[in-house]
């Protein structure tokens, strides 16, 4: 939905409480009518929100953190082992009746960059070890405790890059992140290393990520969201070494279920005047 | 200075491609000649095609027949740039005292154990269809692919050798999913000691939600997953195969995932390679196939070429190389004669 359609479908309505995925919550729908009470985040990213706006017009927002850690985390190492092994491109190659074969990377013994050791992060790490990986990771601030339990080692963000043989990006997006991985992030990366994104999508600059697959400056990429995905850039598309999923990172039975439970619950538990069990850190915090 | 020898690669399109350091290697001791021959080229004519090669690279095709040694008497060894060797005639090779290797299991382990997980997530998620309907402008058709996390899935894997336990270690260990195992070679004891279940053949098949084909083909596998055994499965499971087509029956398994039985297949080997464009697998929503390149990677790839140039230095320097099929042939002291022999033309 548009923020215009958005807008028509919520006036005059006088609706307490609103689900959402990934379409847009602007000030100007928080401010429609004055009935609002709950913006329920059916999912972990709230780039859609104005979360200024709604706490100015004293709406709660909630959100579902956790519930899809394990999806993406599943996700993202099939992306990981996809491009590396190149399936969906010999599977594509293979419909059209060419049988060339690509020579595939192992992941095993392979260094894999973190970025971000949150839940999903620290999710990732842990299926690294069933692959017998050498993980690392780069956070804001150290987690020591992670470190031991997941058997991670910390590297800042330039040697963690500069590391990696495989860099998957696990943080949300906010002004210092917007474009953490750009030309020179991507210049400084191995030539054949594989860049993994299932987080959000202005974390990448997509325009630098083409330039850098199609002059082999990284091997390979495998990307889960996009800047616009109502206008892609087809050219990544046509690339042999780029998968590119439909935002998929979360679309699992298992999640969606927890997903819709969560969210379900925080409209009900705002409705009937009780605490909502996950409140959006940013109004938590005064 | 150093005998040179005549070293022929027949048939095979990687040995040396990713690593010439290991031709540079290999020149050291000899002229290094590909040779591309039809695949079912009769014995003599493939003698005469390799006519002084002192040391052969063979790849799964074409047959070294015992017609193949009986007219070509320069060879001093075949050396398989792979594991399967049943495209040599190994009785006919001992007979003449002519040793064939092949690579070492490990060297395929992990590569081989990779893809069947990377084809298991990919049924589970369909990244790849997904990747090719966002590829042909239909954004929207994310809706339909909500897939199942694998954590929570039961895992079969028939097969516990070298590649099935290691798959089975990888998602145990990596995704903490129930892992059980087939297979009537491997004492339950030693399933047991990696936290896998051991389980008969239909317990695994009616229970599993993901099974993965990790077995050798034998006389007694052959199709050993056909008709009767989708019948048992699960619907909506998920087969990956990682082994050898002949495991399954390819006309029963499109039947099954056409009245949903199965609901997706990953392979990366069918019957007849390279795929037939009539195979009734191609090409379909619910099935993804890759051509066999389970050990085409750059860890294998690399220690199968390095296998190669050890395997003929062993035997040009008097030693045996290791993975030989047929040692016999060096018990025989007669042996040592064949190579001291001067190479045809000098």
């Amino acid at each position: 939905m548009s923020e215009k359609e958005m807008v028509d479908y919520v006036s005059n309505r006088n609706i307490k409480g609103i689900i959402v995925g990934l379409d847009p919550i602007s000030k100007e729908i928080i401010e429609t009518d004055n009935s609002l009470e709950i913006i329920s985040k059916y999912g972990t990213g709230l780039d859609n929100i104005d979360i200024k706006a709604a706490k100015n017009n004293g709406v709660t927002v909630t959100y579902t953190p956790g519930a899809n850690t394990q999806s993406v985390a599943d996700l993202t190492f099939g992306l990981i082992l996809g491009v590396s092994r190149w399936i969906p491109t010999h599977d594509r190659r293979l419909r059209k009746g060419t049988l060339d074969r690509n020579q595939g990377r192992e992941i095993w013994n392979k260094t894999l960059g973190i970025v971000g050791l949150g839940q999903i992060g620290s999710a990732v790490a842990k299926r690294a070890q069933g692959f017998n990986m050498v993980p690392l990771y780069y956070d804001l601030d150290r987690r020591e405790t992670l470190e031991t339990a997941l058997g991670v080692e910390y590297r800042d963000f330039k040697d963690l890059i500069a590391e990696s043989d495989f860099l998957t990006l696990h943080c949300p997006l906010n002004k210092s992140t917007r474009n953490l991985v750009g030309k020179s992030e991507l210049t400084a990366m191995k030539d054949n290393s594989i860049l993994i994104n299932t987080a959000r999508s202005g974390l990448i600059d997509e325009k630098a990520l083409l330039e850098a697959l199609k002059s082999d400056e990284i091997a390979g990429a495998a990307v889960d969201t996009f800047e616009s995905e109502e206008a892609l850039n087809t050219e990544l598309f046509s690339l042999d070494n780029f998968v590119g999923s439909p935002h998929a990172g979360a679309s699992t039975k298992e999640s969606v279920l927890i997903m819709a439970n969560m969210a379900t619950d925080e409209v009900l538990n705002v409705l009937r005047g009780k605490q909502p069990a996950h409140i959006v850190p940013e109004l938590c915090d005064n | 200075m150093e005998h040179s020898y005549s070293i022929g690669v027949v048939n095979s399109s990687t040995f040396g491609v990713y690593h010439s350091d290991l031709l540079e290697e290999l020149r050291r001791f000899g002229e290094i000649t590909r040779f591309t021959v039809d695949p079912n080229i009769p014995g003599d004519k493939l003698a005469a095609e390799l006519r002084g090669e002192d040391f052969l690279i063979a790849s799964v095709t074409p047959d070294f027949s015992e017609e193949f040694f009986n007219n070509q008497k320069d060879v001093k060894l075949i050396a398989r740039h792979g594991i399967g060797h049943d495209n040599v005639d190994v009785e006919a090779a001992t007979s003449v005292g002519v040793p064939v290797t092949r690579v070492l299991g490990p060297h395929e382990r992990s590569g081989v154990a990779e893809v069947a997980v990377g084809l298991a997530l990919d049924c589970l998620r369909e990244f790849t269809s997904a990747s090719i309907s966002v590829q042909e402008g239909k954004w929207d058709k994310r809706k339909e692919f909500v897939g199942r996390e694998i954590s929570r899935a039961k895992v079969g894997i028939i097969g516990y050798g070298n590649i099935g336990s290691r798959v089975a270690e990888i998602i145990r260990e990596g995704f903490k999913a129930e892992v059980m195992a087939y297979d009537p070679n491997v004492a339950r004891a030693v399933i047991e000691k990696n936290g896998i279940q051991p389980v008969a053949l239909e317990e695994l098949l009616r229970t599993a939600d993901i099974i993965s084909l990790n077995a050798s083909l034998n006389k007694d596998n052959h199709q050993m997953l056909s008709k009767e055994e989708f019948k048992l499965m699960k619907n909506n499971v998920v087969i990956v195969n990682t082994a050898r087509g002949q495991l399954i029956n390819e006309h029963d398994l499109a039947d099954a995932l056409d009245s949903g039985d199965v609901g997706a297949a990953g392979l990366d080997v069918v019957q007849t390679e390279p795929i037939e464009p009539e195979n009734p697998l191609l090409d379909r929503d619910n099935v993804l196939i890759v051509p066999h390149v389970g050990g085409y990677s750059d860890y294998s790839l690399r220690k199968m070429d390095e296998k190669m140039v050890e395997d003929i230095k062993a035997v040009i320097s008097g030693e045996i190389p290791e993975q030989v099929v047929n040692p016999e042939v060096f018990r025989n002291e007669d042996r040592v004669g064949i190579l001291n022999e001067s190479s045809s033309g000098c």
